[in-house]
């Protein structure tokens, strides 16, 4: 590892691969699927033409992430582990929305985010979180008359 | 009627809007397209008018906004902020951090009016003009706006025009409007109905920034970023006089720029700046170190890019950038077809979202100039609190769409998406503006195919026999040529112009 001068360039160039891979497989896919709607093959209005345009420009885009170098302008963030479990997080609010209901599952992401987040003393994220859900729920109930389930 | 965005109720909608929206555009991690997207799912059941007066307010207010914490703590609020950085930070590095903000602020709405009046001037011959058109133009000016969004995009192309196809795939998604089957729904009748546009904005805009912001909180801790001193914020108006040359090229830019189908104010900012940089032969101080023209030019250029984006909108139906994507949809949700009928039946509107915009200038104008000092503390808040309260205000914004819970699962998902695109570098901007051009590009280009009953060298027959249509393929061949990018165009003219000089 120390021999090589710099050990994020073939990552990058492996990461670029696997995007550009990744894009043209969606392109493919998108081509098959348009292929299948009504009259693809003989009618240039098909509604499957515009679809296997935009895959013709997706596998296009491919080949060109596929040779280019990540360039230095770029910002070559790396995938956080405390983004993706943050990104859970998020899931599991909009899963429990239904068995808990728009009150309950707002109070118990808010109290979590800012426990985990370390955001503020445990008192004083029970109040923000009650406080915030309080309003939330009572501004869309009145000002913008949507009920919450 | 006419004078209806004077009601009380308007005017304070547009103050609040003004003031709201430079709060969310001084934030780094807020977006003025979330902002409005979020409004649009909120003011469903108002009235078509009060809701617009409303959003109209926070996009002046965001994208002036922006300045504020590109000048006090270095990091863009906006992506059309960026360019007020090269500047701006080093004005208030100098303690000139008042006269700094005092400058942007009447730049922005002396950018702002010049914006409105080529609204006023150019929207009216362009909806006549435009009466004319057929599907094929309209198929050639969505595509335009593709392919400009990623010519234009800054960074890789390639991966703008892959954000770009990828919006426009999921702007396909549901029944197809002419044979009625389903595309890209799976046999799932949740998708017959396509994606809700504000769903997806809100997580690619929202969501997606809380997680990426998450992460970056927890890696590095909160940065406190270290804010400039201010001190008088009183601009003096001699310095408007001085650098009315900057600002006229700059506002022309910036309408040129808006009225664009695809290219919005980042893009406008970036160009006024570069092309202040070369034509200012004695700024007030080098390029980088605090010259004052380099924020008059992007504060001026952005601002005026707001009128040119609705022109577009207005007169076609043609996003002019992101925001103005949101706002199309915000007048579809209310049973309106933005569109050149939509400026001949509807007039009073057209004059009513003028006439609200340039109330929303005015009050950009005194607020800009007044509260300076408590207001950077609430840019300053503590992220760890602000971004949680964000996904809620997502969800609940998402929900409110159409009561519908599908939604908010459809938001979270492009949250997700949109973080690990801003990974990658793949702009989200392109995606949303595909979404929306999208479906617009394939719905005219089969009504194009019908009318010529499927014969395609007719079809490109017809593309350079009629005038109108000869005019836009030739611009949009001219987006895909490598040198004939705006700033190659700019270029040409400016070579031109010194060999006549020369000469």
């Amino acid at each position: 590892m120390a021999a090589d001068p710099s050990p994020a360039a073939p990552r990058a160039k492996w990461s670029a691969r696997a995007q550009a891979a990744g894009i043209a497989a969606l392109g493919v896919f998108v081509f098959v699927r348009a292929s299948r709607f009504t009259d693809f093959w003989s009618d240039p209005g098909s509604p499957g033409v515009f679809p296997a345009l935009v895959a013709a420009v997706l596998l296009a885009c491919a080949v060109s992430i596929w040779r280019q170098e990540r360039s230095a302008d770029e910002p070559a963030e790396p995938v956080t582990g405390w983004a993706l479990l943050y990104a859970a997080l998020i899931i599991g609010y909009g899963a429990l929305l239904r068995p808990l209901g728009f009150v309950r599952s707002s109070l118990v992401f808010l109290l979590v985010s800012f426990l985990w987040l370390r955001a503020m003393p445990w008192w004083k994220s029970l109040l923000v979180a009650a406080v915030a859900t309080g309003v939330t729920f009572a501004v869309f109930r009145y000002l913008f008359v949507v009920i919450l389930p | 009627m006419l004078g209806e965005f004077l009601s009380p109720l308007n005017v304070a909608l547009s103050a609040l809007g003004v003031a709201a929206g430079i709060l969310v555009g001084a934030t780094p991690g807020l977006s003025v397209t979330m902002a409005v997207a979020l409004l649009a799912s909120m003011t469903y059941s108002w009235d078509t008018k009060t809701a617009l007066a409303l959003m109209l307010g926070v996009y002046a207010g965001g994208v002036y906004g922006g300045s504020r914490s590109s000048i006090l703590i270095n990091i863009p609020g906006t992506p059309s902020a960026l360019a007020t950085t090269f500047d701006g930070h080093p004005m208030a590095m100098r303690g000139e951090a008042g006269l700094a903000i005092g400058v942007a602020t009447v730049q922005s709405v002396v950018g702002g009016f010049i914006g409105l009046l080529a609204l006023i001037l150019a929207a009216p011959p362009i909806s006549e003009l435009a009466l004319k058109f057929a599907p094929r133009d309209y198929f050639l000016l969505a595509a335009m706006g593709l392919s400009l969004t990623g010519r234009l995009a800054g960074g890789s192309m390639a991966k703008s025009m892959v954000g770009a196809a990828v919006g426009v795939l999921v702007g396909l998604i549901g029944m197809d409007p002419i044979t009625g089957e389903g595309r890209f729904t799976f046999g799932q009748p949740v998708l017959i109905n396509g994606v809700h546009f504000i769903a997806a904005v809100i997580g690619l805009f929202g969501a997606s920034e809380v997680i990426y912001q998450i992460g970056r909180i927890v890696r590095s801790g909160v940065p406190q970023a270290r804010i400039a001193e201010v001190g008088g914020v009183l601009p003096g108006f001699r310095y408007f006089f001085k650098y009315l040359p900057v600002t006229i090229r700059a506002s022309v830019i910036g309408v040129i720029v808006g009225a664009l189908p695809g290219a919005g104010g980042d893009i406008a900012a970036l160009l006024a700046y570069a092309d202040a940089k070369r034509t200012v032969k004695k700024p007030s101080r080098p390029f980088g170190q605090g010259a004052v023209e380099g924020v008059v030019a992007p504060e001026t250029a952005n601002n005026a890019c707001i009128g040119g984006d609705m022109i577009p909108m207005l007169t076609l139906g043609i996003p002019g950038d992101a925001v103005t994507a949101v706002l199309i949809s915000v007048l579809f949700i209310h049973g309106l077809r933005p569109g050149p009928l939509l400026m001949v039946e509807q007039r009073d509107l057209f004059w009513f979202i003028a006439g609200s915009y340039g109330l929303a200038n005015i009050f950009l104008f005194f607020f800009g100039l007044m509260a300076v000092r408590p207001f950077v503390k609430v840019v300053n808040i503590n992220k760890k609190i602000l971004m949680p309260l964000i996904v809620l205000i997502s969800v609940v914004g998402t929900y409110a769409i159409q009561n519908n819970i599908y939604d908010v699962f459809w938001m979270i998902g492009f949250g997700v998406l949109g973080y690990f695109m801003k990974l990658g570098g793949y702009p989200v901007g392109p995606m949303v503006l595909g979404v929306i051009l999208g479906p617009l590009a394939d719905i005219n280009f089969r009504r194009a195919m019908l009318a010529v009953q499927g014969n395609v060298p007719l079809f490109f027959w017809e593309l350079v026999s009629h005038p109108i249509s000869l005019v836009l393929t030739v611009i949009l061949l001219s987006a895909f040529a490598p040198s004939l990018s705006i700033g190659g165009i700019v270029n040409l003219v400016r070579r031109r112009r010194i060999r006549r000089e020369v000469a």
